[in-house]
């Protein structure tokens, strides 16, 4: 009897607890977009359980929405959109926050607490940022015929990206606030652009026809000092950052050869940083090495003689040194360490590192040596080119 | 008619297991975080070489008289009066760090896992497991502690593996900054939180415990295990000490990044089961000391338990109020916790323990 009058209580305490919702009693939110407007913060949820109209609805299908409020911060912004839709709010399967150029010059750090604090999000979400003045919501408004949800497709693309062209890197949110935290290092981005019609990219009856009418595409790295954006990378100085800083394993490098390209692809790409003091001084030693395999070649060159081998894979090296250099260059010039380097100078020498007002300024005059190593591994599926051949 | 409560060694070593990792959760690994700073990874280390000090007077306290529990003890070294005094002060204490833990469950619970549900609930649900079980005998409680271990190691285990490859090294530079002021003063923390508590394990009397010949093997060895489990699972490893010091349970985000083939993912509210179960028995534990101070104290003329169960459920419901905010309690706890157990479960532990090598 004692035990019955434990148990049932139990149950009943166990069963769900006061707050327990329905599956379709949540908003299940997949991507939020962050804009400035009227010098507030415009947040724009993406919804992806909402219901498909009758016509076209297939049984499992579920479709997307956009609610957009505006607030002063995101909660009051978030508050807004409580008052508009009809089911509660979840946060536990975002998948991506794309905030906008505007935003990010204001400074991350006034939007970045709530998504933190949060205990529902798990801060595995990646976080990208638009270009040249693109709104960030229009962004989570693109329909891809590939994928069921805009937000889906942009965290696809964004796994997808960085095996491949190496100008992105797949920063999650708790990465980025690490980065941002740490000593001697300032926190970067990846960022997207939209191409094409975005009206018509927007609506359903763009994936009924075969053309394309819209699409989005990751773009060079946007560069950060502390919380605040200061500049754009290019695609090249983006794939340079990448490698330095270890995010990439695999990229395609293309150099001139004769009327035509040989492209190679590196694989096993590995970078060592070290920090030397010499005369006092700190000096970068970052040595690189990556395995490389011929892709494509558009000239006449002789691959059975291993003196052409060794010299393309000299040119690889010298291609790839170009691009590091120009990433190097690229933060230099905008005085911000977003390699860490001054993490290193730090976990090396905190004296040293303690001593100095200001890392950034240290870091533009920093001495940086360079090792490149490119073993040319395979040529592919034939062994000479067919203009070689012919 | 005394009812006989034997257990083996092999669970009193799985008691002191739970008992050593019951105050990691929010408690042991804040202090690693921020006293010990990039070199808090070596506190559990020093720790557990420091903690042999409180290890050898609690073993000789356990030797010494081997058929009397802690109250008999001190009333024999110490005399009625002063004993009965001493006996209601330790047991105040461990009632008042009943109080503290519950508080850090609740705060972990509500914080992590039911954040819109009302917190009193969830007390309540505690509560009534914990009433329960104080209505039982130790070998309920051995039992089930047992079933809990070997639930513990597995998930550790999981957790061990779903975190190889996450390591960054790297996190733990630059070693000794500050020289050794800090790890030391966070492994002093690490003792204070850990080991003193194994003095609640002082109510059982030697002789309720089968085959005493291998009970010191099992208290070092279940000691080492549980602090070295500790050592191993380095958060700072993979987070940075910056990262780490914003969470309020950095050891439950860190489960956050378990994900095994890319198949098992988001499963650290499961995970994060085997804290749930190490201050489950340490709070079980405390009460069984509780109500056993209460038998010695009426000399067995009370066999209702009723009283008991109010003074437990004010401890439950004092919990709830305990602390007008989280910022408070982590302060508490983090800055004044270790003197006030240092006072109760060693100061007076090593005066007992002096007492009892001039009497003997």
């Amino acid at each position: 009897m004692k035990k019955l009058i434990l148990i049932i209580p139990i149950i009943l305490l166990f069963s769900g607890c006061t707050n327990y919702k329905e599956l379709n009693n949540i908003a299940i939110v997949t991507g939020i977009a962050i804009d400035v407007e009227d010098d507030k913060y415009e947040v724009s949820i993406l919804i992806s359980n909402s219901q498909k109209p009758d016509e076209s609805s297939k049984e499992g299908d579920a479709g997307t929405i956009l609610y957009s409020g505006k607030g002063k911060n995101i909660s009051m912004a978030l508050k807004k959109i409580d008052n508009i839709i009809p089911k509660q709010i979840y946060l536990g399967h975002l998948a991506v926050v794309v905030v906008s150029e505007d935003v990010s010059k204001k400074g991350l750090d006034k939007v970045s607490d709530y998504l933190f604090r949060s205990p529902e999000t798990t801060k595995q979400f990646y976080i990208i940022m638009t270009r040249e003045n693109e709104k960030a919501k229009d962004v989570l408004k693109i329909l891809s015929p590939l994928e069921s949800f805009p937000s889906q497709n942009i965290k696809n693309n964004i796994d997808n990206a960085n095996n491949s062209s190496a100008i992105s890197d797949n920063l999650n949110y708790s990465r980025f606030v690490e980065i941002y935290l740490k000593k001697g290092a300032e926190p970067y981005l990846p960022t997207i652009k939209i191409y094409g019609n975005e009206k018509k990219g927007s609506s359903s009856k763009a994936l009924e026809s075969v053309d394309l009418k819209a699409y989005v595409s990751l773009k060079g790295l946007a560069l950060f000092k502390g919380s605040k954006f200061v500049d754009f990378a290019s695609d090249d100085e983006s794939r340079g950052i990448n490698v330095v800083n270890g995010n990439t394993t695999k990229m395609i490098i293309e150099t001139k050869c004769g009327d035509g390209y040989i492209i190679t692809a590196i694989s096993n790409l590995k970078t060592k940083k070290k920090i030397k003091f010499e005369n006092n001084e700190p000096v970068v030693y970052l040595d690189v090495s990556a395995k490389g395999d011929i892709q494509e070649i558009t000239c006449d060159v002789n691959l059975n003689k291993q003196g052409n081998i060794e010299k393309i894979g000299k040119k690889t090296e010298n291609k790839l040194k170009s691009l590091l250099n120009q990433g190097i260059q690229k933060a230099k010039d905008n005085n911000t360490d977003v390699f860490g380097f001054g993490n290193l100078v730090y976990k090396k020498n905190p004296k040293y590192f303690n001593s100095i007002n200001d890392w950034n300024e240290k870091f533009s005059n920093i001495k940086i040596k360079s090792k490149i190593t490119v073993y040319m591994k395979s040529k592919g599926s034939i062994k000479q080119s067919l203009k070689a051949a012919r | 008619m005394k009812t006989i409560n034997k257990i083996t060694s092999l669970e009193y070593g799985i008691l002191i297991y739970f008992l050593i990792r019951s105050m990691t959760l929010g408690i042991a690994v804040n202090s690693y975080i921020h006293i010990g700073g990039v070199d808090g990874y070596l506190s559990p280390f020093i720790g557990m070489i420091i903690g042999f000090i409180p290890l050898y007077i609690f073993i000789k306290l356990l030797n010494y008289k081997p058929d009397l529990n802690i109250f008999e003890k001190i009333d024999f070294i110490f005399g009625k009066k002063i004993g009965t005094f001493l006996n209601i002060i330790i047991t105040g204490f461990i009632l008042f760090l009943v109080t503290v833990v519950f508080w850090n469950l609740l705060n972990f619970i509500g914080s992590q896992y039911l954040y819109k549900t009302s917190i009193l609930y969830v007390s309540i649900f505690f509560g009534i497991c914990f009433c329960y079980t104080c209505t039982k005998r130790l070998v309920v409680l051995v039992r089930a502690s047992n079933l809990l271990f070997y639930i513990s190691i597995i998930i550790f285990f999981i957790c061990l593996i779903g975190l190889i490859g996450n390591p960054k090294l790297n996190n733990l530079l630059p070693f000794l900054e500050y020289g050794i002021k800090k790890p030391l003063l966070s492994s002093l923390s690490h003792v204070a939180y850990t080991i003193l508590p194994l003095f609640i394990l002082l109510i059982i009397p030697k002789n309720d415990i089968r085959n005493k010949d291998k009970l010191n093997k099992m208290i070092i060895l279940f000691y080492c295990l549980a602090n070295i489990g500790k050592f191993i699972v380095t958060f700072l490893t993979i987070f940075g000490i910056d990262l780490a010091k914003l969470y309020e349970f950095p050891d439950f985000v860190l489960l956050r990044r378990i994900s095994t083939t890319g198949f098992f993912q988001r499963f650290e509210s499961i995970l994060a089961t085997q804290w749930i179960f190490d201050l489950f028995i340490m709070i079980s534990m405390c009460f069984y000391f509780a109500k056993s101070s209460y038998k010695h104290l009426f000399k067995n003329k009370y066999d209702n338990y009723f009283i008991l169960v109010i003074i437990f459920t004010i401890c439950i419901i004092c919990s709830n109020f305990l602390f007008k905010s989280n910022t408070i309690g982590d302060n508490f706890i983090l800055y004044k916790l270790p003197f006030i157990l240092g006072i109760f479960l060693f100061i007076i532990p090593l005066i007992i323990f002096i007492k009892s090598r001039k009497k003997a």
